[in-house]
């Protein structure tokens, strides 16, 4: 054997040691890989269910995110028809709005199309007798639904608003979720939608009187879009209606923004678990100066196919003006809606669901056609503070208010930012962007008068 | 020249015809004697005798004074060729005047007594022109050599004759025949007279057939007289004769063809037949290739220019013989051989060939299979403690492997169900439009017939046809590694252990479990080619006699790596990118023997060789291989997607390759510690020249494994598919090193005095075992097949799905089926892997099969489809069935259980969802369209995903078309109502060869949607309507040239050049 052999061999070995700590020397660098939904947008088909009745103004508005004209086609489904379509062309940054009543059909769900860029869009309803509701519309029909409030005590009329914008038939199997049971109706197991329409379904007539219940909507055949709508009129005062889309899936944390407990009236916290397994969920608060973390709250247990309805003026006091963090530390998923009564002169009922993640960008209407007030409530859920611009998107186009260049959240901390000045009493679609952090925003629009409700929505997360 | 007139011979005159035989002699020392003594002793009157020497290295003029002392002599300087040498007795014999019959006869030629009476006799009663007799064996007169002869059109001669018959009178009966052999021939005086004598051009070798034409176009018969009989030694043919001729006679026939047929064919025929000769001129040569005859191939391109440079005398020539032409052609051909004569000898001789082999090798079989043999071979086997230890090893591998055997079929990877009937492999391998992704003329991959071969052993059964391909690979990669360790040792624990580590290391797992073919034909392959690579380098290790052989010349050399380029070329077809592979090892070994040779110049020459095995490989490959070759090829195209493999192949690499390649879980210290002892061991301790082998294989090892780990971390792009495929290299070099390692220590060490290499011998041994049972053995009840395909969930599912697939497109139009997310397919299938984030891959109503495997690179159809594609994932889109349509896409299979795949399935409103059936979630493309469509108006889909407008999604209008049904592979046909239809859309990518007849009529064919295809119907159209891909022939002929070039290197594989010289035709 050679003296070279035995350095070759040495040379060998140290080599062979190398690369057992190869994983560790070597930086993992990212592969060139086109991240999912990274192109254009070609095109998306927004449906919205929208209450009916006598007097109720419903209107749709659209606005284009994206720096290209977009071709929008609106029309509406009612009784197995559809509406002729209505064509128009929205600018860059601009919004279009019309009312779901002058696309053709009564008792109709209206269905927006857009060609070329990304956009958004979404209703609101508005009856003298009976209040104010704003609403998202859904661009993904799916065939599961999942709403944390539902009622059918006297009045607390709940409906289901079912819109199938499809040619083909839907069956549907609708689970009630209370306090104490998990039960299909058998009225409701087999419930069928018939094409091109929107049915309302009136839970009173199908299951009996209960306070509160939670609702999993599963489409056996078909895709759907299902949205809840309550009307209040009870005879303790409370009125108002509120009315939204559900959500597609359970989630285990939910962000609210625009939380307050009533000096008159009560605040909910209402937590359906419709999984197999126990949730543990708990409850972060935050205001303008503080993050609080209720101890009663820690880890309240959900069990597996039940509803726990938290009243939150039992933890904090009236009058408080908050944020809330609902979520589950042994991460199973949950639904969440937080119901708001107020009472007292400025009455109103509004439930909603928060935001299941955090973004930094995020898209609301804001504004009703007939004034009133509109303010965003803005979370920081960054350990340091926020920087927030706000665009203001009208049918003229777009523009970023005085005041509103760079608005300022301290970390874990709530902010409200009353826009109605800058609407001079029209609707806007508000795009809010933060510079740095992570957030969510919350509309919270009032109105008095006649119609003397409110109601919020949780901006939607830019993607 | 010189000239010697020898006396002439007093011989009384008599009334018989007079006749002057001629004996041309040329070095026919063994013979002429005897032949000379022949013609003395012929009973024949009136015969003169002139013995013509034509250029002899010896002096014949004593023999033929002692023997024949009347005849007349003649000696020309040189040798100019019979015809030349008779033709010139025939000017000087003072005889030849007066001579009504000239016999001409050759010195290795013996005629009876009674032979020229016979002849004179026969032609005196037929008026023949030209009479031969009949040539028995020299000195075997027995046995048959010629009685008559025929030739087919291109002059190849044709005897009817077995070989070695024997004669008993069965051929004794006179009669015509096309030509006689000039051995012992007679001419007529009016025939010379009339048509001239012999052809001097010839020189030898076909001049008695051009006489024999000549004179039958002139109206003389030609006959044969059995009873006329002379022995025969055929000097020439059988090499005996010591003549220039003798090395030229390919030359010489290949020449004399084209002048036979130039000279005497009719005018209409003779450009064809020479046309057609020279092709089959150009088939010998390729076959002569084949069989490494080079030195035979020279004579080719002489005869062809020698024939050229006589067209002038040929063409004086032909006018001479037409201008005394007196009947016609056609008479001349019934004495002719009907079929290609050449080519029939050829394959004959092959079959007999095979034929004795075959016996040959079943009486062997049948020797080793008696029950005693076995029962004996069994017994010696199993008293080996190796057998044993190799029992172990092949049952951990059935244990491991367990669930592929027994389980459900395998549905992962590149290993899909084989289709029903397995023949469709061989089909789409000979279609010229094949069915995958968007319809493809491209050429076909040679795995199919490969992989159709697995399923006609396979009797067809799908999951039998799986398990024999996995297994059968796998056995071909332990038999190779044990076969290069037996070469190499006689010590059967080297082989074990070898085995062993090739069997249960965890690549086998990971190939397994991802169903990575490719890495899997890599496996199988590699040990056989490393064994002939290392060979062809020079001096291999190994005691005396088990030292593997070395190619010492070109011409072993060449076998040597033609093997290697088959083996290649197997390997490549099942594994595309496996020939970057091969670029890449060749590559270390030029660079190894550069550094370390013990010959530089002989080994760099040598590594070359093997360098050009990878170009041996692409030609065996053509035409697949020109197409796997572009930047987008199937073989090249791991390379051009990025750092890493990019999107595509990424994922195939980023496996935790230190951690599998050393031990499972990153064994760490440990685990590098054990291949250090492997490798430190096997390149020290064993003797010079397997140490030389050893350091080889080692720097694979290392080289590979760095690469593997930089493209891991994507700071190299990706040379192949997947880690799987790269690293087993490494893990095959690590096999050998253990083969050497045992080896060195059995047969080298104890050369040695004792010292430190005898204590590191078994610490290193010790470490290796410890790395094989903590390290490996506990992977084997976790080897397993994913269970989340549709094929994997229950045969009865998949049964059902495609059933209701295949029924839906018998009822309404053939359609195409999407299968969307990594439950079906992932980047190790070509074709497919190409979109960020979700694989697809598109096939017709049967589902995903093998045939889908080895796809060719994305058409330009398929690259827009995927711009849908990715919207449509991505959430960007929610109307992608129209823009589906055009590819006739009807069916969406997404797993159930990918929330977002199906909740962007779910935002398409022209999609309908079907309930989810086993897992599986089927959706309805509402708008689709069937590949072949009558349709109203015109089309208004944009070209790809460019959707601005609801304008652009038409296709409404287009529901009310009419599906053309489709009728075969590449046919769709029915009826064209009296209606508005205006033109036919067809789904498939746009290609030349696609035509449209309507009742006949040829309809105008233009692009569609910029990749489709769109035929226009004129407005009278009406009847029936055929789609069809035209141009199958052109593949045909295409696989024919590839069947060829196959052929060429097999044969240059298998045989060496003496074991067939002189066996073609």
């Amino acid at each position: 054997m050679r003296r070279t052999e035995i350095v070759f061999a040495l040379v060998a070995a140290i080599l062979i040691a190398f690369f057992g700590f190869a994983d560790r020397i070597f930086p993992r660098a990212e592969v060139d890989e086109a991240p999912a939904g990274a192109g254009r947008f070609l095109s998306s088909g927004w449906y919205c269910p929208v209450p009916t009745g006598e007097g109720f103004n419903s209107q749709v508005a659209t606005t284009n995110l994206g720096d290209e004209p977009v071709r929008v086609r609106r029309w509406s489904i009612a009784g197995s028809q559809r509406s002729s379509y209505q064509a128009a062309e929205v600018a860059p940054r601009t919004r279009s709005t019309v009312a779901v009543s002058d696309l053709g059909l009564p008792d109709a769900a209206a269905v927006v199309e857009v060609f070329g860029a990304q956009s958004t869009t979404d209703s609101m309803t508005i009856s003298d007798n009976a209040g104010l509701t704003a609403s998202r519309c859904s661009v993904q029909p799916s065939d599961r639904w999942y709403f944390s409030v539902a009622s059918t005590a006297r009045g607390l009329d709940t409906y289901l608003l079912v819109a199938n914008p499809f040619a083909e038939e839907a069956v549907l199997r609708i689970r009630i979720i209370t306090a104490d049971r998990d039960v299909v109706p058998a009225r409701l197991s087999d419930h069928v939608i018939p094409p091109l329409s929107q049915t309302p379904i009136f839970l009173a007539e199908f299951f009996e009187e209960t306070e509160s219940f939670g609702l999993e909507v599963q489409a056996t055949q078909g895709r759907v879009v299902v949205a809840r709508h309550t009307r209040v009129e009870a005879r303790d005062g409370r009125r108002g209606m509120f009315s939204d889309v559900g959500i597609r899936e359970p989630s285990p944390r939910w962000f609210f923004a625009a939380g307050e407990v009533p000096s008159e009236g009560n605040e909910f916290a209402v937590i359906t678990n419709p999984g197999e397994r126990e949730s543990l969920v708990q409850f972060i608060i935050q205001t303008e100066t503080e993050q609080l973390s209720p101890p009663e709250l820690a880890e309240l247990p959900i069990p597996a196919g039940r509803q726990v309805v938290v009243r939150l003026a039992d933890f904090l006091p009236r009058g408080f003006i908050h944020g809330m963090t609902i979520s589950s530390v042994n991460a199973v998923p949950f639904v969440a809606e937080r119901l708001i009564y107020f009472g007292g002169a400025t009455r109103g009922a509004e439930s909603a669901f928060g935001s299941p993640a955090l973004g930094t960008r995020f898209v609301t209407s804001v504004g009703t056609p007939i004034g009133g007030v509109e303010r965003l409530a803005i979370v920081n859920h960054s350990t340091s503070q926020a920087v927030i611009r706000i665009v203001l998107i009208t049918p003229d186009g777009e523009t970023v208010p005085p005041g509103l260049e760079a608005v300022q959240v301290g970390a874990g901390r709530r902010a409200t930012v009353d826009v109605t000045p800058f609407l001079g009493g029209g609707m806007a679609t508000a795009v809010i962007e933060a510079l740095s952090g992570e957030i969510v925003v919350e509309r919270i629009v009032s109105l008095g008068g006649s119609v003397n409700d409110f109601s919020t929505q949780a901006a939607q997360p830019l993607e | 020249m010189t000239e010697q007139i020898g006396e002439v011979p007093a011989r009384a005159i008599d009334t018989s015809p007079r006749v002057l035989a001629v004996v041309v002699t040329h070095n026919g020392r063994d013979w002429l004697q005897r032949c000379l003594k022949a013609v003395s002793e012929q009973v024949y009157p009136a015969l003169d005798v002139m013995v013509i020497d034509s250029g002899s290295s010896y002096d014949v003029s004593k023999g033929v004074k002692k023997l024949l002392p009347e005849a007349e002599f003649l000696r020309l300087d040189r040798n100019l060729g019979f015809g030349f040498a008779a033709n010139r007795a025939m000017e000087v014999s003072r005889s030849a005047p007066i001579a009504d019959y000239y016999v001409f006869i050759h010195d290795d030629a013996a005629p009876d007594p009674e032979c020229i009476s016979l002849l004179v006799a026969t032609a005196m009663d037929t008026e023949a022109g030209v009479v031969g007799g009949k040539a028995v064996a020299w000195g075997d007169p027995e046995h048959l050599v010629e009685v008559g002869m025929s030739a087919d059109q291109f002059c190849y001669p044709f005897g009817g004759l077995e070989e070695g018959e024997i004669d008993q009178g069965q051929h004794d009966a006179r009669r015509e025949v096309l030509y006689v052999t000039n051995a012992c021939v007679l001419v007529s005086r009016a025939l010379i007279e009339r048509c001239g004598s012999w052809d001097g051009g010839y020189f030898a070798l076909g001049e008695d057939l051009d006489l024999c034409m000549r004179a039958r176009l002139a109206g003389f018969k030609v006959l044969v007289e059995p009873s006329a009989r002379f022995e025969h030694v055929q000097a020439l043919i059988s090499d005996q004769r010591d003549s220039p001729a003798t090395k030229m006679k390919r030359f010489l026939s290949r020449r004399n063809r084209p002048r036979t047929i130039a000279k005497n064919a009719a005018a209409y025929r003779v450009t064809g037949l020479l046309f057609i000769y020279t092709l089959l001129a150009m088939a010998e040569m390729v076959l002569l290739t084949g069989f490494r005859r080079f030195d035979e191939l020279v004579a080719y391109p002489r005869a062809f220019g020698s024939f050229i440079a006589s067209v002038p005398d040929v063409a004086r020539r032909r006018r001479a013989v037409q201008k005394r032409k007196t009947i016609p052609d056609r008479h001349i051909r019934r004495y002719m051989v009907r079929d290609l004569h050449r080519a029939r000898v050829f394959f004959e001789r092959r079959f007999q060939e095979w034929e004795r082999g075959t016996l040959r090798f079943g009486a062997q079989t049948m020797s080793r299979l008696s029950p005693t043999a076995i029962k004996e071979s069994l017994g010696h086997w199993l008293r080996k403690p190796s057998s044993i230890g190799l029992l172990i090893v092949i049952a951990a591998l059935l244990y491991g492997l367990r669930r592929m055997i027994f389980g459900p079929p395998l549905a992962t990877g590149a290993v899909w169900p084989f289709p029903q009937p397995t023949g469709r492999l061989l089909g789409d391998y000979f279609a010229g439009w094949r069915d995958i992704g968007l319809g493809t003329s491209a050429a076909p991959p040679v795995a199919l017939p490969i992989l159709w071969a697995v399923g006609v052993v396979s009797l067809g059964r799908a999951h039998l046809a799986q398990v024999v391909l996995v297994f059968g690979l796998i056995t071909l990669g332990l038999v190779g590694v044990n076969r290069f360790v037996k070469k190499r040792t006689a010590f059967p624990p080297a082989r074990l252990a070898a085995v062993a580590v090739y069997a249960l290391a965890p690549i086998l797992q990971t190939i397994t479990n991802t169903g990575d073919l490719p890495a899997l034909a890599v496996y199988a392959g590699l040990p056989w080619m490393l064994d002939i690579a290392f060979r062809v380098l020079g001096p291999t290790p190994g005691e005396g006699g088990d030292r593997p052989a070395v190619p010492h010349n070109t011409d072993t050399l060449t076998r040597e790596i033609f093997r290697l380029s088959l083996i290649g070329a197997l390997v490549t077809a099942l594994a595309p990118s496996a020939i970057v592979l091969m670029v890449a090892l060749w590559i270390i070994v030029m660079v190894h023997a550069a550094a370390t040779a013990w010959d530089r110049n002989e080994v760099i020459r040598r590594a070359r060789w093997i360098f050009a095995s990878v170009v041996v490989i692409s030609v065996i490959l053509m035409p697949w291989s020109l197409e796997a070759l572009r930047p987008r090829g199937a073989s090249l195209a791991p390379l051009f997607s990025g750092l890493g493999g990019g999107s595509s192949f990424g994922p195939l690499w980023r496996t935790d390759i230190s951690s599998m390649f050393f031990l499972h879980g990153g064994g760490g210290i440990m685990a590098a510690l054990v291949a250090a002892a492997i490798l430190l061991g096997a390149v020290t301790l064993p003797a010079a020249n397997r140490r030389r082998e050893a350091r080889l294989l080692a720097v694979m090892w290392i080289s590979f494994s760095l690469i593997g780990v930089l493209v891991s971390r994507a700071i190299l792009p990706a040379p192949v598919t997947s880690s799987s495929l790269w690293l087993a290299v490494p893990f095959t070099a690590m096999a050998l090193l253990v083969g050497h390692l045992v080896a060195g220590m059995r047969e080298e060490l104890p050369r040695h005095a004792l010292g430190a290499r005898h204590v590191a011998a078994p610490v290193i041994v010790a470490a290796m075992a410890i790395g094989l049972v903590i390290g490996w053995i506990p992977l084997l009840p976790r080897w397993h097949q994913p269970q989340n395909t549709l094929a994997a969930d229950s045969g009865e599912t998949a049964h059902s799905l495609l059933s209701f697939f295949i029924s839906s497109a018998e009822r309404s139009g053939d359609f195409r089926v999407l299968w969307l997310g990594e439950r079906w397919v992932d980047p190790i299938r070509q074709g497919t892997g190409r979109m960020a984030g979700t694989p697809y891959l598109i096939t017709d109503p049967g589902g995903i099969t093998m045939l889908d495997v080895y796809g060719p690179a994305p058409s330009e159809g398929e690259v827009r489809l995927e711009e849908t594609i990715e919207a449509m994932t991505a959430r960007r889109l929610h109307l992608a069935g129209h823009l589906l349509a055009p590819a006739s896409i009807r069916f969406i299979a997404v797993d159930a259980t990918d929330d977002a795949l199906n909740a962007a399935m779910g935002r398409q409103a022209d999609f309908k969802s079907s309930p989810a059936q086993a897992g599986v979630t089927v959706y309805e493309n509402l708008q689709w369209l069937a590949r072949a469509n009558l349709a109203p108006h015109q089309l208004a889909v944009p070209a790809s995903a460019k959707v601005t407008s609801e304008a652009d999604l038409m296709l409404a209008e287009w529901i009310g078309g009419r599906p053309l049904p489709k009728r075969g592979q590449a046919r769709f046909s029915g009826e064209v109502p009296r209606t508005r239809h205006s033109l036919i859309l067809l789904g498939d990518n746009f290609a030349k060869g696609w035509r449209a007849r309507v009742d006949g009529r040829r309809l105008g064919h233009s692009e569609a949607f910029g990749w489709a295809n769109r035929f226009n119907l004129p407005a009278d159209a009406e009847g029936t309507v055929v789609v069809t891909y035209a141009r199958r022939w052109v593949r045909i002929l295409w696989l024919l040239a590839h069947g060829l070039i196959l052929l060429i290197a097999i044969a240059m594989a298998r045989t060496g050049p003496k074991e067939v010289r002189g066996r073609l035709p």
